[in-house]
Order: C-alpha cells, then structure tokens, then sequence
C-alpha cells in the first residue's frame, strides 16, 4: 500500500508538508516561547488584551486567512514574497498561539523563590535564560504538535500553490473520485504521523502532564516591564492577524452591502449557534467524563493523552466523509442520526473531544487528593461532594472549555461542509460557498461580520469567566 | 429530548426537492426562490464551491448512491453531470423543456440535458498590458511576451478540466500535449481556482489569466482595469460550457425534481440567468439577451463532443495532467 501511494506527486507534496510544518513548528517556538515566559514573568500594560488577541487567529478558518493575506500582499506591492513562506505564515498563525499559551503555563510553575534565586545570582538576564531552558522542553513539544496538526489543513496550500498532502487526498477525491486511493494516502500519513508522533507524545507527556496536572500554581507578584513587551505584541498581532485582516476587509471601503449579507446572517445564524453550541456541549460533557475516570490512572492517562494528538493530526474529511458512507448504508429509521444537523454536531465535537479533554484533564487534576480523603473520613456521598466540591472547583474551566470548543467548532467548515442537510448552511460554509464568484465586498462583509461575531464572543466570555473565577 | 429532536432534525415535507448545486450559491439560489414562488415547491439547495473542487457534492453524490438525498444535480458544466452519469448515479428524464435547445449540449441518451452557458475567455489587466499586444488566442499565452505573466486555474478541477479535454479533444493529443509543454515553458502561474485567476489579474499580479465569463463579468462589475477578450474567434473558436441538469437515480421527490428540471430548462431562466450578474448566454435561440451578454451566435464556438468530454477527462487526467499539474506547482 505505501509503495502504491508514495507516487513522485505524493512524495513531494508530503517532503513539502513536513518542510512546511517543519518551519511554522520552529518560527512558532522562536516567537512564542520568549512571548510565553515574558507574559509569564512580567506584568504590562494591555497584558489581557494581548493575550485574548492572540487567540484571534484560532476563530477564523485558514483559508479565509490565506486570502486575506494574499489580498493584503498585493494591495501593499509584496506579491513577490515566496508562496512558501506565505504558507508558512498562515499555519504559524495557528501554532504561535497554542506554543504561547503552553509556555505561560509551563514558566508560571516556576516559584517566586527559583526566580529569585536566578535573579540574584545573575540578575534579571539568568532569570529569563533559566526560565527559558525550563520551558524549552514543553514548548518545543507543542510546536511540534502543532506541525505535525498542519498536515491536514490543505487551504492555505491551495491558495499559494504549494502542494502539500492535505491537496492530494482532495485531488483523489474530486478530480479523480478515487476514495479508495484517497483513504490509503490518509492512511498512510496517519501511520507516519502515528510514528512521528509516538516518540513525541512519549517525551512530551511527562512534561505535559507535569503541566496539565499540576497540582497548584505558583504565586507571584508579577514586575511592570518595559513598552518593549506591548510592542512585542503588537508586531505578532500585526503580521498575524491584522495584515491578512485588512486584505480580506479592503473591498469595504467601496460600501459594506448591508442589504446583501443581512440575509445570509438571517438564514445561517440559528445553524452557526447550533452547530457550534452544541458540538460543545457534547464534547466537553464527554471530556469531562473522560477526564475525570482516567485522573489518576497514569498509563491510561498517558494513552489517552497519545490518542487525543492522534486523533487530532487526522483530517476532518476523513471522519465526515465515514459518516457520510455508512449513513447511505443503512436504514432511513437511522437518518435523525445519521442524515440531520444532529451528524454535524456529533462530527464536530468528535473533532475536537480531544482539545476538550486536554483541558478538562488539567482542571480535574487540580482538586486536591486531601478533599477526596477529607470527604471520604467524613462519610460524605459522592455525589454531595460532587456537587458540592468538586463542581464549584472545576466550573470555570468547564466553561473555558466549552466557549473554546465552540469557538474552535465555528471555524472547522469540512463536516459542515460535508454533513449538513440540504437547506442548512452555517456562515463559514456560506461565506464558503459564496466567495468564489459573490462581489468581494459581499464576502468582505460576511467575514468580517462573522469575525466580529467571533471576537465578540470571545472578549464577553472572558470577562465573564474571570468574574465567575473571582 | 423533544427539544433536541425539534432542533436537529429536519423533517421531510411532501412539497420540496433537494438540489444539489455546483453553480455558485450567488446565481442558484436567485432561481430557486423564483422557483419557490411560482410553484410553493420548497426548494432544499446545496450549493457547492469551486473553491472546493466540488469536493463535496460530487462525492457526497457518490458517497449516497445507494439511499441518495438529492433529487437533482445542477452542474456549472456537463463534464461533471457525464461523470455521474458513468457511475450510475443519474436517470433519464426527458424534459418537455428540452425540444427546443439545442442537442449537441446535452447526452444523446437523455441523462443529462444542457442549457444557459458560459464561455472560457481571456482576461487581461489593461495597466499591466501596457504596450504589450492584445492576447486574441489560447496560443499566445505561450509567447515570450507573456513569460511569468500569465495564470490558469488548477486543470485538474472545474471548468479548466473540462477546458483541457475540450483542447485534447479538438486539438489532437500531441497537439495539446505540446500546449501545455509550452505553458510550462511560459512559466504560467497555476492557481486554486478561477476565482483566484480572476483576483490576481484584477490587482494586476497577472497580466492574463483564462478563466469563465462570469467570473470576467464580475471583475467589469467592480470596475476592475480588464478587458475581454473570446479567444481564437478566427481560429478553432471559444470553448462554450453550458450548465447540465440530470435527475438523480433513486430520487425521493421524483415529481417534484421533474417540475424543477423543467423549470430549469425553461426560457425564462435562461432570460433570468442572463440577466443576473451570472451573465449567462442562452442555447436556446430567440431568448433575449441584455446588451453585455454576448450572444451565442456572435461567438465562434470550439467544435467538440460534449458527451465524450467526461470520458476523455477522466483518462488525461490520470495519464497527463496530474504530472503537469505536479511539474506546475511548487
């Protein structure tokens, strides 16, 4: 099967897949790592917004980035940059802020007393180094990750003309509707990521799991750094988001048609919310459960630690389009399963159980083995201490869970795409369906309503997770 | 649990029929309302993208051969209808609509019938032309003038596919063959879509691309710095791609898929369709046609075999263009 697959094509697009996750891997690391310990460190003006922007990336689909950046580069005469690097770019856009948010956690362990140690033993600059060496491991581990995730995504591949894997499994599909070559090249690359990422997960769920499962977090008064650090930001947040953003909202300064995106809001609102919401729900009710039976088996933790990444690196299309096979297959009595906005959802939260549980786990894991034992000597009922402990404790990481699961489910359009039943478009499929030959200012509008939208969201639930958190 | 039920399932009503469509959301779903209101048949449409390479609904339509949801497929293009037709997966409905249109655009067997076309043009930024010639034929793209200057979409998809087996079909195969070597030669910019061709000549990161009517209509719409231009009018012609309607076998809504075909086929839809920013012409003679559609008989029409093109793609696609494609892209 491999020999069949690996054709001159296929190899290339995949040495181009792996040179491209290679890339965006190590300039995400080379960013976000300093960024991380940084933000981990010191206290700065704006620090908050900062930190939510960087997230920003994650809300929309790649391949609205991809164009918006291409857009950008010829509005502002820098066509020529190499389409590799635009690629790149586009995927580090995803991959910086998971290696960040991995490295702030992973320095924030580091006690008051270590830091202090450093500092006066070699002053601020041995503090950062030391802190720097410390993260390294975890952040090196996530970068990868986030490489070997890249894999799957074939938008900004297509855009820039690069042929990456991703685009041969599309290729086979619909140019030569060979899905039985189709599966084997997915099959292959999942055994390669499966084998990259064996070694990986190995050597990283140590220090992953010393992060996901720490105990307690250190306390620390944070110094006021330099205007350096908002500067920092600003320029990640410029070349990530706010370029490729004003290429795609440029065709607006002609007008914003208001009278012709306001019906395709009407018409897919209810579906985007539900789609999303719902996916949510199930896969964070799933995750919590998961989290919480394996919590302290160490291997089973450990494995299923594996599978998560492993699941995750798959493309969507593999599981929608199994869906889509095996519900023709079967009896119609199956179809409000199998054939209704009901397969979206479970699609979409079978997609992302994996985030799901990766921060379910770390949450679970942050109630104390000593209430357990208090409960326990107590004569409390299990289900009094869970609802009277153990839910209170871990509810506003069910709710970050949650608002982030949707966030990440709105911007997935494959099983949408795929699965949705006819007449039940969510916006990202519209936006999809409508930008190749819609006016751009339509498109403009769609997406920037739906960014705005996006944001929006993520802005209120951060305000209201700290509220319920203080 | 109701609620749920309520929410995520949709139920079957008796009056609709389920459309799949690889037209542009933007053209078809216009003609489904107007179909919507004169019959108070609901239409379920799901539109495709080029974009995505009709990855979605062509597969989705294989994938559902055997208990399918569609009642209908109404594609940009009759390569993709021929294909569907190969796998079994269409049914003969022959449309009272369809005496009057012209046969050479439908299947002899009556699986799928054609109607309102595009054409395959030129499309050149008038700035970045500057003193250089006009380009007037497929040829010249291959001309030193032109090096580095020019874009096509992918080959493998859409309608440049189905344009490369037109040009395999009328040119011969070593002469098509030698085409494209000299594209490759020219440094032709292949991209994602011809969409993405009709953009990059727009901005003027390509002097000339080859992409569809309406996709040229709606760079003149937004006052974009291009021009037109039918190629080869003095030679082997301009390749017409008429849009193809096949009823799906084993359709649900079998009744109401006849009255939508027929709707489809209909001189008002063609009229409707070119007077939409789709800018279609029509087959049919004698429909009325605004002044910036041109119409079919002021063309000069590449002579091929509409009916074998599905199969002729089907082999260069395997046996040439993937190796092109793969020698194009970095």
């Amino acid at each position: 099967m491999i020999l069949e697959v690996l054709t001159p094509a296929f190899s290339k697009a995949l040495l181009n897949s792996l040179a491209v996750s290679l890339t965006a891997g190590a300039l995400s690391l080379a960013i976000a790592l300093p960024l991380g310990v940084f933000a981990g460190l010191y206290d700065f003006t704006g620090k908050k917004f900062f930190l939510l922007s960087l997230v920003l990336p994650l809300l929309l689909p790649s391949f609205l980035l991809s164009i918006g950046l291409s857009n950008a580069e010829i509005n502002f005469g820098l066509s020529g940059l190499p389409d590799f690097s635009n690629v790149v770019l586009i995927h580090s856009a995803f991959i910086l802020p998971l290696v960040f948010f991995g490295s702030l956690l992973s320095v924030q362990k580091l006690s008051e007393g270590q830091l202090n140690s450093a500092r006066v033993f070699g002053g601020e600059w041995l503090a950062l180094v030391q802190s720097m060496r410390f993260t390294f491991p975890t952040a090196l581990g996530i970068a990868a990750f986030g490489g070997l995730l890249s894999l799957s995504d074939p938008g900004p591949g297509q855009i820039f003309g690069i042929s990456v894997v991703a685009s041969e499994y599309l290729q086979s599909f619909s140019a030569f509707y060979d899905f039985s070559l189709a599966f084997k090249q997915i099959a292959v690359v999942a055994i390669l990521v499966a084998v990259l990422s064996a070694p990986l997960v190995w050597w990283l769920s140590p220090r992953l799991s010393n992060l996901i499962f720490s105990k307690q977090h250190a306390i620390r008064t944070l110094p006021k750094h330099s205007p350096i650090l908002p500067f920092a930001f600003s320029l990640v947040l410029l070349v990530l988001i706010i370029f490729p953003f004003v290429g795609l909202v440029t065709p607006l300064l002609d007008g914003f048609p208001l009278a012709r995106a306001w019906p395709e809001i009407e018409r897919t609102f209810l579906n985007t919310i539900l789609f999303s919401g719902a996916a949510a729900i199930i896969s964070t009710s799933f995750a919590f459960f998961l989290a919480y039976l394996v919590r302290s088996q160490g291997r089973t933790r450990q494995f299923a630690l594996w599978l998560s990444f492993f699941l995750l690196s798959l493309p969507p299309v593999l599981s929608a389009l199994g869906f889509l096979f095996f519900s023709s297959q079967i009896s119609e009595s199956y179809d409000f399963l199998l054939r209704s906005r009901f397969t979206v959802i479970l699609s979409l939260a079978f997609r992302f159980l994996p985030v799901s549980f990766l921060f379910l786990l770390r949450s679970v894991n942050t109630v104390s083995p000593t209430w357990y034992d208090s409960a326990q000597v107590h004569g409390v009922p299990k289900l009094t201490f869970f609802y009277r402990v153990f839910w209170p404790w871990v509810r506003p990481a069910v709710l970050v869970t949650l608002i982030a699961t949707a966030i990440l489910a709105t911007a997935e359009v494959t099983p949408a795409l795929l699965l949705r039943p006819p007449g039940q478009d969510s916006l990202p499929v519209a936006i999809f369906t409508v930008m190749a030959n819609a006016p751009e200012s339509l498109v403009a509008a769609l997406c920037l309503i739906y960014f705005l939208g996006a944001a929006g969201a993520l802005f209120l639930s951060g305000s209201f997770i700290r509220k319920q958190t203080v | 649990m109701t609620l749920a039920l309520f929410l995520f399932t949709i139920p079957a009503l008796a009056d609709e029929v389920v459309v799949y469509s690889s037209v542009d959301d933007v053209f078809a779903r216009p003609v489904a309302e107007l179909f919507e209101l004169k019959t108070k048949i609901k239409v379920k449409l799901v539109p495709d993208t080029e974009e995505t390479k009709s990855t979605g609904l062509l597969n989705r339509l294989i994938a559902e051969k055997n208990r399918p949801q569609a009642d209908v497929f109404w594609s940009g293009d009759p390569v993709r209808t021929a294909i569907l037709k190969s796998k079994g997966i269409t049914q003969i409905y022959r449309s009272p609509q369809s005496r009057d249109l012209p046969k050479i655009y439908s299947d002899p067997e009556g699986h799928w019938i054609g109607f309102s076309a595009r054409a395959r043009v030129l499309l050149y930024n008038k700035d970045a032309l500057g003193s250089l010639p006009k380009p007037s034929s497929l040829q010249d793209l291959t001309k030193p003038e032109f090096k580095g200057k020019v874009c096509i979409a992918n080959p493998l998809f859409g309608t440049t596919s189905m344009h490369a087996a037109a040009l395999f079909e009328s040119m011969g195969e070593k002469k098509a063959k030698d085409f494209f070597h000299a594209l490759t030669a020219n440094q032709v910019k292949v991209v994602s879509s011809n969409g993405e061709v009709r953009r990059r000549v727009s901005s003027g990161d390509c002097t000339v691309g080859v992409t569809d009517t309406d996709d040229a209509a709606e760079a003149v719409r937004e006052k974009k710095p291009v021009e037109v231009v039918f190629p080869d009018e003095k030679g082997s012609g301009t390749l017409i791609v008429p849009n193809a309607v096949v009823m799906i076998k084993g359709a649900p809504n079998v009744e109401n898929a006849k009255k939508f075909i027929d709707f489809l086929l209909s001189p008002e839809v063609e009229k409707f369709l070119a007077e939409s920013d789709a800018a279609q012409m029509p087959v049919r003679m004698g429909v009325e046609t605004p002044s910036h559609v041109r119409p079919l008989n002021k063309i000069t029409p590449l002579k091929v075999n509409y009916a074998k093109l599905g199969s002729r793609l089907e082999t260069i696609s395997a046996n040439f263009l993937k190796d092109w494609v793969n020698k194009n892209t970095k």
